[in-house]
């Protein structure tokens, strides 16, 4: 069985080529568009989701949820399509990253013939050709948007493919022969790990399509993972209520061994002034949570007189009790909503932004903007006592650098004398979680004194022995005494920091 | 240009007129509402709108073929394209063609409002450039 996936920017390219190498393999061939087609008629607004990307909106948390439903549509439809077919071909812009971890598809990036492109955009709309090469231009600006956003990750990365084919240099012809030639090596075989991946895969992707759907679960921020058959659906603490709908709505999924429902086992609270999805806050942060199992709650603390208004709240409570997407068929509107309140358009510091990542992620437990200081957090954290831990970021961000860590320390101390639980500033958490060259070398420097000690104490045991032992004079004792005290201390704290560390290096809580 | 803004929706989905005629006649709009592609066209034709507000994917004819009609009849209008599909290439292909701005289904009247205000803004002020997707 063949799984051969096609990703070019240019659709005319991918799909002349996809065709022809279905007819070599005799398979079926499919396209992203007719799985957007299906997305589409199946209640998912792909159109709002390009359209926000063109647009270069700024994420919100609708908008990430519509990106999973999607993406877990889609892989689901090219599961159900493996499944039904020997053979299979898809062409899409980043198809390459629809089916992780599954050795036996082939992935391949098409590079398209910037030349004959020209042409036919030229052709096909009428177009001068300045107008068609800045057509092509910003379709392909889009198309790396799109990647960018639904996938997380660059459209010229070459990372994850098997092979990348230049049209310029080869004809289409021989393109579709040699991937032909290419999905008969062993290489690419289905081996047994191959297709329990691929059914892990295919079973999570149905199982969130599923309660996407569903009006009852379609709004809750759900981490969905599937190992041999076993389907586990953590939702976080705030959505309990809702969680026996879970259940039910899995009744129907195929193929499960057992399904799962747990709660994330715990809430961390993530204070700062502003967020950045792609800082290193953010990467410790989420690592630490998904070590623990638990949701992110974000908290936006700006002073009391910040010219910038606190931003209506979007904590997942909010968020679980809007309207569930309807299938189009279904809907009365036309696509036309009631109106509604506008929002306040106030800078949210990265807040939304943050959120659609951590919705991404699964690991999304609410957010909120608080305007105060320390009281007003305590105050905030006591109402919703569910946190195991409290990171304080980059707050008191108008203050000078030396005024800003007084502030902040200030702060965590105030918090953890009200609260009983353990507040962290941003660098104790990277110390934690962070493991790099710098922690590499500790370890071997503290690992090698350890070992050194060892061999010296068990190569020299009778010296030893005497000088502890023998009765000498006082003097003796006491330098005897003196060595001890001293010495134990030394090893332990060798010996603790070295273990540390290697617990810490293979992330062992 | 008088104040009234004159408005054109065409949408093959009847009830898309009707939700948004009384909408965007609640800040002074003078809306002409079709759901079929061939009349709207006749009646670009005759009179030339402000605004043209067009759904992208319809059985007779298409907003494309709305968008190039509008450009026959008037530069000057502003064309609006709706639609409830993906259609990056399509709404590029468009913006290469003249149309104002793109609004994907579903949306609120408001999201409406805010991009006819933009055009209305565009007609006022001819040489800003217009659109959201103009890159």
């Amino acid at each position: 069985m063949a799984i051969v996936i096609v990703s070019s920017a240019i659709e005319s390219a991918r799909r002349e080529l996809a065709q022809s190498l279905a007819a070599k393999l005799g398979g079926v061939c499919a396209s992203r568009e007719q799985l957007v087609e299906q997305a589409t008629l199946a209640g998912i607004p792909v159109g709002k989701l390009e359209v926000a990307v063109l647009k270069q909106s700024t994420p919100r948390e609708r908008l990430a949820r519509l990106k999973s439903r999607y993406l877990s549509f889609v892989t689901s439809a090219l599961c159900d399509l493996a499944s039904q077919h020997r053979n299979l071909v898809y062409h899409g812009r980043a198809g390459n990253l629809l089916l992780p971890g599954v050795s036996h598809v082939i992935r391949i990036r098409l590079l398209a013939d910037n030349e004959r492109q020209l042409q036919q955009t030229m052709a096909a709309l009428n177009l001068d050709l300045d107008k068609a090469k800045d057509y092509q231009r910003r379709l392909k600006e889009d198309v790396a948007r799109w990647v960018h956003f639904m996938h997380g990750t660059e459209v010229d990365s070459l990372n994850g493919y098997d092979l990348v084919l230049n049209l310029a240099h080869m004809s289409m012809e021989s393109a579709a022969a040699a991937i032909c030639s290419m999905a008969q090596l062993p290489d690419f075989n289905e081996t047994p790990a191959s297709v329990r991946a691929l059914g892990d895969l295919c079973l999570a992707a149905r199982a969130r399509d599923l309660l996407g759907r569903d009006e009852r679960t379609g709004d809750m921020d759900l981490g969905v993972s599937a190992q041999d058959g076993r389907v586990t659906v953590t939702y976080m603490p705030q959505q309990a209520d809702e969680a026996p709908a879970i259940s039910a709505v899995l009744a129907s999924l195929q193929g499960a061994r057992e399904v799962v429902c747990t709660m994330a086992l715990t809430n961390l609270l993530w204070l700062s002034e502003s967020f950045a999805p792609d800082s290193p806050d953010f990467a410790h942060v989420t690592e630490l949570a998904q070590r623990w199992g638990a949701a992110v709650e974000l908290m936006r603390l700006v002073p009391q007189d910040a010219d910038d208004q606190p931003v209506c709240l979007a904590s997942a409570d909010e968020l679980t009790a809007a309207g569930p997407c309807r299938p189009k068929e279904a809907d009365p509107t036309g696509g036309i909503e009631d109106d509604v309140e506008s929002k306040p358009s106030a800078v949210d510091g990265g807040l939304a932004a943050t959120a659609e990542r951590l919705i991404s992620l699964g690991l999304f437990g609410g957010g909120r903007t608080l305007a105060g200081g320390g009281q007003e957090v305590v105050a905030a954290i006591k109402s919703a006592p569910r946190y195991s831990l409290v990171m304080v970021g980059d707050v008191f961000m108008s203050k000078g650098p030396a005024v800003r860590t007084r502030l902040s320390r200030d702060l965590a101390a105030y918090v953890t004398e009200r609260i009983t639980l353990p507040v962290m500033s941003k660098e104790d958490l990277q110390a934690k979680v962070v493991f790099g060259a710098k922690q590499f070398s500790r370890m071997a420097l503290y690992t090698a004194l350890v070992v050194v000690i060892y061999l010296v104490v068990f190569s020299f045991q009778w010296p030893i022995q005497e000088f502890l032992g023998s009765p000498g004079s006082l003097a003796m004792k006491v330098v005897a005494t003196i060595a001890v005290v001293s010495f134990v201390p030394l090893v332990a704290y060798l010996f603790g920091n070295s273990t540390g560390l290697l617990f810490k290096w293979l992330r062992f809580e | 240009m008088s104040d009234t803004l004159e408005v054109l929706v065409l949408d093959d989905e009847p009830i898309v007129g009707k939700r948004l005629k009384p909408a965007l006649a609640k800040v002074g709009c003078a809306v002409e509402v079709f759901d079929s592609p061939a009349a709207a066209l006749a009646r670009i034709a005759e009179k030339e709108f402000d605004v043209v507000v067009t759904d992208i994917r319809m059985d007779e004819i298409d907003g494309m073929q709305v968008l190039e009609a509008v450009n026959r009849k008037s530069l000057r209008t502003k064309v609006i394209m709706i639609t409830g599909y993906a259609m990056m290439s399509l709404a590029r292909e468009a913006m290469e063609k003249g149309a104002f701005d793109f609004i994907a289904k579903p949306f609120t009247p408001e999201d409406l409002r805010e991009v006819i205000g933009r055009a209305a803004q565009a007609l006022r002020s001819p040489a800003e450039p217009p659109s959201a997707l103009a890159g």
